[in-house]
């Protein structure tokens, strides 16, 4: 009796302790260790997870009307197809920005803006390149280089500035005169 | 001779370029009228969109339009997938939904071009693109990613042809970008952060998510099935994820 009493103790013991290690080890997640669910988890008549299949998209109609956005300071209104400028290159002003001033190209085609070129741009008087030798598994680092390809569009996150949009604005009313 | 323009809605410059010679301006209306149509559902500067009448509680949720509830749904999904680090809530307590607008708004856009057809275009709001097919010289399109420290200057060219692209990044408006676990410090080790993937609503959220986590964003996007990333510190050094040069020049020849 004795013997099955020190066994079962003996078990709840090893439970008891099992239970709390699981329980620590899910405390102690990482904050950023996010994996997407393999392919294996997901059922093979659904797409791949990333796909946001509950949302129901519906394509927009183009109301009869446009309303004129608040946001554009110079656009004139009138029949947008027609062409609302001057065919032409326009320089617009140089505006002040977060690391210097930036200034606009804009070249108008049919009487429609068709490229928009930065030209003067912001300087960081701090950008000298130091190796950072951190290892991290993986990952490949290199320094940063001015690339000299053409290129068709530019990825980055400077042309939602204010200064960029003054200097287009400028460069705008120049082409309606 | 393709198609393009370019507007300024939603207070940054949209372009879209339609290759397909059958293209025509009023496919590229009908792509700004969209835009026009979420920047009034979801603008927080428009005493009248939505997203403000929400915020001062002049909406409930449940009276909002299928849009601002799938984004409200999408931002839910994103904060959960993202630990956290992908927040529309301001500390004020109202909700700025513009990091999961844009891109999906962009996808959406490329998705109305698809439906009529239309093999080789791109749609870009504010430096986050979407492209489809190949470029007007036959070959996939060719995308710089700008240099943080110098704007006129790009420092990587990337080939992509049916994907999105999107950096997040600090270096204009100075921090628009906050860590929502430490509110008040800025982000400054990380000056720009460059997502490929699937389209471009993956792009953005996730480079947005990202850029929040500072330097140990570009491991969780090494971690991201499907997406790829770039980042660049402080000291011009960039970290890319192991899957990046796979769309690199050198790379994209190969395939050819």
């Amino acid at each position: 009796m004795k013997k099955y009493f020190s066994s079962l103790l003996l078990i709840l013991v090893f439970t008891a302790y099992a239970t709390y290690r699981r329980m620590s080890d899910f405390g102690t997640t990482a904050p950023i260790t996010f994996t997407p669910p393999s392919a294996t988890n997901t059922p093979p008549s659904r797409r791949a997870w990333w796909d946001d299949d509950e949302e129901e998209y519906r394509p927009v109609v183009a109301p009869a009307v446009v309303p004129r956005p608040a946001s554009i300071p110079s656009q004139p209104a009138g029949n947008p197809t027609a062409g609302r400028y001057r065919n032409g290159t326009y320089v617009g002003s140089s505006a002040d920005a977060y690391f210097g001033n930036v200034q606009v190209q804009v070249v108008v085609q049919n009487g429609n803006v068709a490229d928009v070129q930065l030209l003067d741009h912001p300087k960081d008087s701090s950008n000298s390149v130091k190796i950072n030798m951190r290892a991290i598994p993986f990952l490949v680092q290199e320094a940063i280089q001015a690339q000299s390809a053409p290129v068709d569009i530019v990825s980055g996150a400077t042309e939602t500035s204010l200064a960029f949009n003054q200097s287009f604005a400028n460069a705008l009313a120049q082409a309606n005169q | 001779m393709s198609m393009k323009q370019m507007r300024l809605l939603m207070g940054m410059p949209i372009t879209v370029e339609i290759v397909d010679p059958a293209a025509t301006q009023d496919d590229l209306e009908r792509v700004f009228a969209y835009f026009t149509q979420i920047d009034e559902t979801f603008s927080t500067y428009k005493g009248t969109s939505e997203i403000s009448r929400l915020n001062r509680f002049m909406l409930r949720e449940s009276a909002c339009s299928s849009d601002v509830r799938t984004i409200l749904k999408l931002a839910d999904e994103t904060n959960a997938l993202t630990q956290g680090y992908f927040d529309i809530r301001r500390p004020d307590g109202t909700i700025d939904p513009s990091g999961i607008v844009k891109g999906w708004a962009i996808r959406n856009a490329a998705r109305q071009l698809d439906a009529k057809g239309w093999k080789n275009f791109y749609v870009e709001a504010g430096g986050d693109i979407e492209v489809r097919g190949r470029n007007t010289q036959g070959e996939a399109w060719q995308i710089g990613i700008r240099d943080p420290f110098v704007q006129s200057n790009i420092v990587k060219v990337v080939h992509l042809q049916d994907a999105g692209i999107a950096t997040s990044g600090t270096y204009i408006r100075g921090q628009h970008i906050r860590n929502p676990f430490a509110p008040g410090q800025p982000i400054t080790d990380i000056v720009s952060l460059t997502v490929i993937g699937p389209n471009v609503y993956e792009a953005d959220r996730f480079a947005t998510a990202a850029f929040a986590m500072g330097r140990a964003g570009i491991t969780f996007i090494e971690r991201l099935a499907g997406c790829e990333g770039y980042m660049i510190d402080q000291s011009g050094v960039a970290t890319m994820t192991s899957g990046f040069s796979a769309f690199t020049p050198r790379h994209a020849a190969l395939d050819r």
